[in-house]
């Protein structure tokens, strides 16, 4: 305007002191705020008043000036890039922190490095000294029953190592499910805090104020929401009425391959959305269904693979989203089942420990589910590896140490003293390996005939109460060592966590077989002691083939490890060391990543004192301006008004 | 961190972040200090870890490879000791019976005595052939936990595990060839295998079965004397026992040449035992050898293992003097850049 009233420049003074105060109050909020965690610093907008519009005695010489300062916003200073760049490597930083940890609780139980007495190992020690055992037995103690002893003493430590260590991973593996599940509740509750903050910046939106606090608020959340899960956080536009815009949060999935749907096309707009706004979805673990004939207080269990899945989107009060779906209707926001590659960070990493099983994975998982599965390895795999290496050593110490029937019993022979089978074929016996061959053909297994005193075959071939010794074998005192119950002997599925001394070991009644050799029992041989010997052999060198198929037939028959008990040992635990470095490394690598991205972020959102001091003396000097401005236009005024014309 | 602009905190942040790098340095090599290992667990070294364990395998088999041996080379020296005894009484015998002496001197009487001797000789020679050492009996094969050398009951002729030693019958000619052949395998560091079928390559272990009837012969010869050197010495000592205590003479016709005959095949009976006798001595001396090689790889393994687990004191302690310098100047610089801003200076 041209002309100005009279009182017309205490307003422009007013408005710069205003100003000035207001961004002292900006300045000392962003001082006080320096450690608040989260906190973006935040700045005054100010802009230049323009008066404009037409004025009644207005002429084109005049000069337009400007109606000094308005104070229009308080902004943060933030750069949403970087946001985007710290969440990734946030992620991925949090996923490797939860793999090292779990794998190093596995290394806690299997790590054998500067353990035991003289740095020997805890089962290395008892292996070597179950070697060192057979080994003196085999030299001086056949025959003697204190060495059956020390060997039997020997084996049961070693049997007792194997069952701790299967109940120590599996109490790693219940804490690992009691994190995640604890996980699962976390992001559940930061959602929640999401969604009422969506709801408070909203109705601030609205209502005209910025809402910087609680936006920073929900970045932090949106923060610790990364670490959990790999996301994408965009911002939408949301009308509320009245030409009125308000944002709107979304945050999605960022998975690997992309959503997938049905066919395998990538699912487009219709992501499986974490957040839209006020709806928000919540994660859940899958559980089987429910045994009809388990009581109704049981607690659900969960579904092998730990497969999770997000719930349709809610509101605050219940009310379920209405989407649009591919063929462009709108309906109910639906749950979606999440496949195995979905997640990333912290909630994946607990799911992989808790579930991949390396080389033990099913063709089925690794054709449909996740082609990289045999080289994944969480604590199953230790805990399957562990089972194997019990069901190998009891498996081959019991046949080394058991003849099956045909050679106790009486089995027919011909004139020659020759055992023949059913057809008259002449057998050649193997004692070594418990079988009879055709004599003609030496690779196929021939099948004795049990018989009488008189050398009359059976009636009945499995009716062993009539069977009749056999002399030759009258020195026979061998059967299971090892039982899947110390109380038995029953040899079956035997495991980690229930390898036990037989109770025909533990009592006498078995010992170890001296030799599988038929002896003459008017000419004993009570030293004989090749099969000690070989017990020793295959235990300290023996080249054992590894199948995972050995453990379950379902799975692969290729074989992942040849050695003995000790080398596979020592495999367990180099996969273990060698994950555990990569892990470490890749951490490294990301939390470097992280914390310079935090360093970034902080050097565009931080508050530095310098700088806040700088300003401080800027508006100081502002605001002692303005008041000067006043007091020269006071004493202006006042020489108009009671100078002038007096 | 960024260039333009470092915050108050950033800088905060950044040297909390050094600070706690320089101090996890400082106590991973403390902790090599106190151990004084070079890796603390398998994660550190996967591959050194592995060979350590390897390498304490190896060391506790030789160990226990050692023990075999001294046990073995133990009781192969009792039994050499007996051998010697056994040579001796038959040598004894032969210089003492009638072939030589007996026949030719005046004092023929004496046979009746002598005889008596030899068949004590004889009985003192079964019982130190039944020499027992840490429990098992030395040369009894693969039955090593019952005497081996017993006298039938009829006390005629000597049986081994119950046997008869003069082998009259094919079964008995079996069953003795089959406890000569008898092997008693342990392993002595010869780098122990076995074959597909589960029986030890015999090249790689050794055979510690001693058969005492393979020392004193067994079976009989084409004239129908025994070969075995005790029952040589019985019948020499019946012969001599049953003459005439008066003036000498034989008590039947073909005594005498019996006698002649018998007194040679003794002789080349202690021959042979001689040659088994220098077998069992290089036996045993392999034994010494063996022991010195084992001893020698142990101590290569002790060496070994320390070389690949053993951290040198001096770099282990230098190298933490110099991460505590490191951790020392870091937090001096702390107290340095930490505390003051512009508003300190401010009036």
């Amino acid at each position: 305007m041209g002309t100005i009233s009279t009182a017309g420049a205490y307003n422009i003074a007013k408005l710069g002191i205003y100003a000035a105060q207001k961004a002292m109050e900006v300045t000392g909020n962003n001082i006080t705020n320096i450690n608040t965690p989260g906190y973006t610093r935040q700045r005054l907008e100010q802009k230049s008043m323009y008066m404009g519009g037409a004025d009644r005695y207005s002429s084109k010489w005049e000069a337009r000036v400007g109606g000094g300062v308005i104070t229009t916003s308080v902004s943060q200073l933030r750069d949403p890039y970087l946001d985007i760049r710290y969440r990734t490597e946030m992620s991925s930083a949090a996923a490797y922190e939860t793999k090292l940890k779990g794998l190093q609780q596995l290394a806690g139980v299997l790590d054998e490095v500067g353990k035991g007495s003289d740095d020997e190992g805890v089962f290395e020690a008892q292996f070597n000294d179950l070697i060192a055992q057979l080994t003196d037995m085999a030299a001086s103690g056949a025959g003697k029953d204190e060495y059956d002893t020390l060997v039997r003493t020997s084996a049961k430590s070693l049997v007792s190592l194997f069952n701790t260590y299967a109940g120590k991973l599996e109490t790693i593996r219940q804490n690992t499910l009691k994190s995640f599940e604890q996980d699962v509740n976390t992001i559940n509750g930061i959602l929640q805090k999401i969604q009422t903050l969506n709801d408070s910046i909203r109705k601030s939106d609205i209502h005209g104020g910025p809402g910087l606090e609680l936006r920073d608020e929900r970045n932090l959340l949106l923060d610790q929401l990364s670490e959990y899960v790999k996301i994408n956080v965009r911002y939408e536009s949301e009308p509320v009425g009245a030409g009125l815009t308000v944002e709107k949060l979304i945050v999605e999935l960022d998975s690997e391959d992309g959503r997938l749907d049905a066919n395998g096309d990538p699912l487009g707009n219709n992501g499986a959305q974490l957040i839209n706004g006020r709806y928000i979805t919540q994660f859940s673990i899958d559980t089987k269904p429910k045994d009809p004939n388990a009581p109704p207080d049981a607690p659900d269990e969960y579904v092998d693979n730990l497969s999770m899945t997000m719930g349709p989107l809610t509101s605050p009060s219940g009310k379920l989203m209405r989407v649009k779906n591919d063929a462009g209707n709108y309906v109910d926001s639906t749950a979606i089942k999440l496949t195995d590659n979905d997640l990333l960070g912290r909630l994946q990493a607990n799911r992989e420990l808790l579930t991949e099983v390396g080389e033990f994975s099913t063709q089925d998982t690794v054709d449909n589910v996740d082609p990289n599965a045999q080289t994944k390895r969480g604590i199953p795999y230790y805990q399957k590896a562990l089972d194997l290496m019990a069901q190998k050593f009891a498996g081959s110490w019991n046949d080394a140490n058991t003849l099956p029937d045909t050679f106790l019993y009486k089995v027919q022979t011909n004139n020659n003293g020759e055992p023949i089978d059913a057809a008259g074929n002449v057998l050649v016996a193997d004692p070594q390996k418990g079988k009879y061959y055709l004599k003609d053909k030496p690779d196929t297994e021939g099948t004795p005939v049990f018989v009488d005193d008189q050398n009359n075959p059976l009636a009945d071939q499995t009716d062993k109460t009539q069977y009749v010794d056999n002399p030759m074998y009258s020195h026979y005192n061998g059967g299971p060592l090892f039982s899947n119950n110390g109380n038995g002997n029953d040899i079956s599925n035997i495991t980690a966590a229930n390898i036990s001394i037989s109770q025909a070991w533990a009592t006498g009644a078995t010992k170890i077989l001296q030799t599988k050799q038929p002896i003459d029992p008017d000419h004993p041989q009570t030293t004989l002691q090749d099969n000690i010997q070989h017990l020793l052999s295959i235990t300290a060198d023996n080249n054992f083939e590894y199948k995972p198929s050995d453990l379950d037939p379902n799975l692969s028959n290729t074989t992942f490890f040849t050695g003995s008990y000790q080398g596979f040992l020592t495999k367990m635990c180099s996969t273990l060391a060698e994950d555990t470095r990569i892990s470490n490394g890749r951490l490294e690598n990301y939390v470097t990543a992280v914390n310079e991205l935090y360093g970034d972020r902080d050097s565009v959102s931080g508050v530095d004192l310098n700088d806040e001091a700088i300003n401080m003396m800027q508006y100081n000097k502002a605001y002692s301006a303005s008041c000067r401005l006043l007091t020269t236009m006071d004493e202006m005024i006042d020489k108009l008004v009671n100078g002038t014309a007096v | 961190m960024n260039l333009y602009r470092i915050t108050t905190n950033g800088l905060m942040f950044g040297y909390k972040n050094h600070l706690q790098g320089s101090y996890k340095k400082l106590a991973d090599a403390m902790v090599k200090v106190e151990t004084g290992r070079t890796f603390n667990s398998y994660a550190e070294d996967p591959a050194a870890a592995s060979k350590a364990f390897q390498l304490r395998r190896n060391y506790w088999r030789n160990e226990a490879q050692l023990r075999n041996n001294n046990n073995v080379r133990s009781s192969f020296s009792q039994a050499y000791d007996t051998i010697d005894l056994v040579k001796n009484k038959l040598g004894w015998c032969l210089a003492n019976d009638g072939t030589l002496v007996g026949l030719n001197t005046p004092d023929a009487s004496g046979r009746q005595a002598l005889g008596q001797e030899i068949l004590e000789a004889a009985n003192a020679a079964v019982q130190s052939m039944n020499a027992n050492y840490s429990g098992n009996f030395l040369f009894a094969g693969a039955d090593s936990l019952n005497v081996p050398f017993e006298w039938s009951e009829d006390g005629k002729t000597l049986l081994y595990r119950g046997v008869d030693v003069n082998a009259t019958t094919d079964e008995a000619k079996k069953l003795l060839q089959g406890m000569v052949d008898e092997k008693t395998y342990v392993d002595i560091g010869l780098g122990m295998q076995e074959n597909s079928d589960g029986t030890p390559i015999t090249s790689t272990v050794y055979n510690s079965a001693l058969c005492g009837a393979d020392f004193l012969g067994w079976g009989t010869d084409a004239d129908g004397d025994p070969k075995n050197a005790i029952m040589l010495m019985k019948e020499i000592g019946d012969i001599l026992k049953n003459c005439n205590s008066e003036n000498g003479d034989f008590a039947q016709a073909g005594d005498e040449e019996r006698l002649n005959r018998l007194s040679k095949k003794l002789q080349t009976s202690l021959d042979q035992m001689n040659v088994k006798f220098v077998e069992l001595g290089t036996k045993a001396q392999f034994l010494n050898t063996n022991e010195t090689k084992l001893k020698s790889e142990k101590d290569t393994l002790n060496e070994q293992i320390l070389d690949v687990e053993k951290m040198n004191d001096a770099e282990a302690i230098t190298n933490m003097a110099w991460a505590q310098y490191c951790y020392n100047a870091a937090l001096k610089i702390g107290t340095n850049i930490l505390s003051e801003s512009l508003i300190d200076y401010m009036r």
